[in-house]
């Protein structure tokens, strides 16, 4: 990703008049995806070649188990019945039951789900303490020494695969210096402080990315802004310049940047999964990965499922905060 | 150009230019890492010390010698050796599925913008959809229903690839459909298909050529990230990624194993977004 390389389509039809409509358009939108998305997740299983209840159990389930399958599968029934009877039960929140260990996928989701997300908070705290002072810093210090080793920074941070900079951090920090754990994690309920040190290194390995392309981002979308007239008035009536920085020209300069924060939650996703490979975090990723090796389909379709709401819902909140921040956008 | 035969300056700087900026290129060191690695792809056979597969007797994780430049794997094998032969499956995976998504996303980005309305609504729908999974997520769904293969891989890959494909075609099209050019083929009696592949394609084919780099340095991070998973390509073929998986249970007692396959991959999709930076700002000037 570069600056400028974003494609995503601004809500730019006509007629809108009302903040109102906006956000309807944009829910309805994601609503449609959402429902499209479904149909492929459904799709997962139900296009496994052959019999999917034999493909599912394998050769060695009992002519019972099969029978219990295809009955929950409804696989004598048309396709579509059988969608809106899957669609059916996800939404009263009934994701199966897994083939591994027989436990609702729902109670693994339920656990996996909010480790994930602490993971997610830390590693995007971190990218934007390191995305925007980095940024700023660059677009005031254009040619200087430090914002040339910024750009080499960021395009190695945004070459080296995440798996091998968790392990490199891990090596270097959990099993060389010994000051953080190589590996695991500490649930907050038993020790906040352990809880906190379990996660450093795995929000490190997945925000280093992100921040870098978030603080090219930065760098280029306030380039842009500092050289509007706006910040020619702010310096002349005798702002700092701290200030015409920081107040004026970063708040103009944030419109596009979390436009890019919206599209990079998809990459931050995928990197989740990884990380939490790396790490042996028991969220969702692992959760996925765990399920893939051993062909547990429903935890495999639970996880997707989730994942893609989870970055629509991102993706909606990230349109609706800029609808907000410039009007211009919802009156178009 | 037979008139730069005749090397009269004016007209020979035509295509020595050309080549001139070719050597220019050639001589930064992303080109140079890139011929590196192509060379490698294709060389390995010759160039690597050993063979990649070969347990030898050497003995597991020893430390780089002159025999093993790089050291020896858990099995004795040389990892140059590895890393040689590796580069042929990163690029194969890597150019292969950026190729074949851009030979299906952009007929069908084609088409999209060229046929417009119901066509464009349905076609663009599923490229959104197929946007809103988040790629790792995809190509781990698609590999968890096709099996684990590094043919498995290089196809999920290409799915996530093709989006981005249809995208960048499609809005090539529209932007072009409406120039009087393509209004005058119109007008000359062209054909739906002669207007699409001949008179339109050639013009939105820049985008999709800057689109490539990147596309392949994205595949080949992807692929990496797979086979570290354990589920694009298998053991014992020596992929980058599947090295720096079995290179994890090693971290204490070898721990430059897993440096080298890593430093490579960051190396070649350096290069590569480099290369495409470059691309992208010949096509803008």
């Amino acid at each position: 990703m570069r600056p400028g390389s974003a494609t995503r389509s601004r809500p730019c039809n006509g007629g809108d008049r009302f903040l109102a409509a906006y956000v309807a358009r944009r829910a309805i939108e994601t609503v449609v995806t959402a429902f499209l998305a479904s149909l492929l997740v459904f799709g997962m299983v139900a296009a496994l070649p052959g019999d999917p209840a034999l493909v599912i159990l394998g050769d060695k389930a009992t002519p019972d188990q099969l029978l219990a399958l295809r009955a929950y599968l409804g696989l004598d029934q048309p396709v579509p019945v059988q969608y809106v009877r899957w669609a059916a039960r996800v939404v009263r929140g009934d994701l199966g039951t897994s083939l591994i260990n027989g436990m609702p996928v729902m109670d693994t989701v339920r656990r996996a789900f909010p480790v994930t997300v602490q993971l997610s908070i830390w590693a995007m705290t971190l990218v934007l303490f390191i995305a925007l002072p980095a940024g700023v810093y660059a677009s005031t210090h254009r040619g200087a020494r430090l914002t040339r080793l910024l750009t080499w920074y960021h395009g190695i941070a945004l070459a080296a695969p995440i798996f091998w900079i968790g392990i490199l951090l891990s090596t270097v920090f959990g099993v060389t210096l010994r000051w953080l754990p190589p590996s695991g994690f500490i649930p907050l309920r038993e020790s906040p402080v352990f809880w906190m040190r379990s996660l450093i290194l795995p929000a490190i390995t997945l925000g280093i990315g992100v921040a870098s392309v978030m603080a090219r981002f930065v760098q280029a979308s306030l380039e842009d802004v500092l050289t509007r007239d706006f910040v020619r008035t702010a310096r002349a009536k005798g702002q700092r310049e701290r200030a015409v920085v920081w107040r004026h020209a970063l708040r103009n300069a944030l419109i596009p940047i979390i436009t890019v924060f919206g599209i990079q939650a998809g990459f931050f996703i995928g990197g989740a999964v990884i990380t939490e490979a790396v790490f042996a975090i028991p969220g969702m990723g692992s959760a996925l990965w765990r399920a893939i090796l051993v062909r547990d389909y429903f935890v495999v379709q639970a996880v997707v499922l989730v994942g893609i709401v989870a970055f629509l819902l991102i993706n909606l909140a990230t349109d609706l905060t800029y609808g907000f921040l410039d009007p211009r956008i919802r009156y178009q | 150009m037979q008139a730069a035969i005749g090397g009269s300056d004016e007209i020979s700087s035509f295509g020595w230019e050309r080549v001139r900026r070719l050597g220019r290129w050639l001589s930064t060191p992303s080109a140079g890492f890139l011929l590196l690695v192509v060379s490698a792809s294709i060389l390995a056979a010759v160039v690597a010390p050993h063979d990649p597969l070969e347990m030898s007797k050497a003995t597991p994780l020893s430390a780089p010698s002159t025999q093993f430049p790089l050291g020896t794997d858990q099995f004795g094998r040389d990892i140059l050796s590895r890393l040689l032969f590796g580069a042929r499956i990163a690029l194969l995976i890597g150019i292969g599925s950026t190729l074949t998504a851009a030979a299906v996303g952009v007929p069908l980005g084609l088409w999209a913008g060229y046929a417009g309305g119901r066509v464009d609504a349905v076609v663009m729908r599923v490229v959104d959809t197929l946007l809103a999974i988040p790629p790792v997520l995809l190509a781990m769904a698609l590999v968890a229903m096709t099996g684990r293969s590094s043919v498995n891989a290089a196809v999920a890959v290409a799915v996530v690839a093709l989006p981005q494909f249809a995208r960048i075609a499609r809005a090539g099209t529209l932007s072009e459909k409406s120039l009087e050019y393509v209004e005058a083929a119109v007008a000359v009696g062209a054909s739906d298909t002669r207007l699409v592949f001949r008179t339109i394609l050639p013009n939105v084919l820049s985008p999709v050529l800057v689109q490539i780099p990147i596309g392949v340095s994205r595949a080949i991070l992807l692929e990496a990230s797979l086979s570290f998973l354990g589920l694009g390509t298998q053991p014992p073929q020596p992929s980058w990624g599947l090295m720096i998986r079995e290179s994890r249970d090693y971290m204490y007692t070898a721990p430059l194993y897993g440096v080298f396959p890593g430093a490579v991959i960051a190396l070649t999709v350096l290069s590569l977004n480099a290369l495409s930076d470059r691309a992208r700002a010949a096509w803008r000037s």
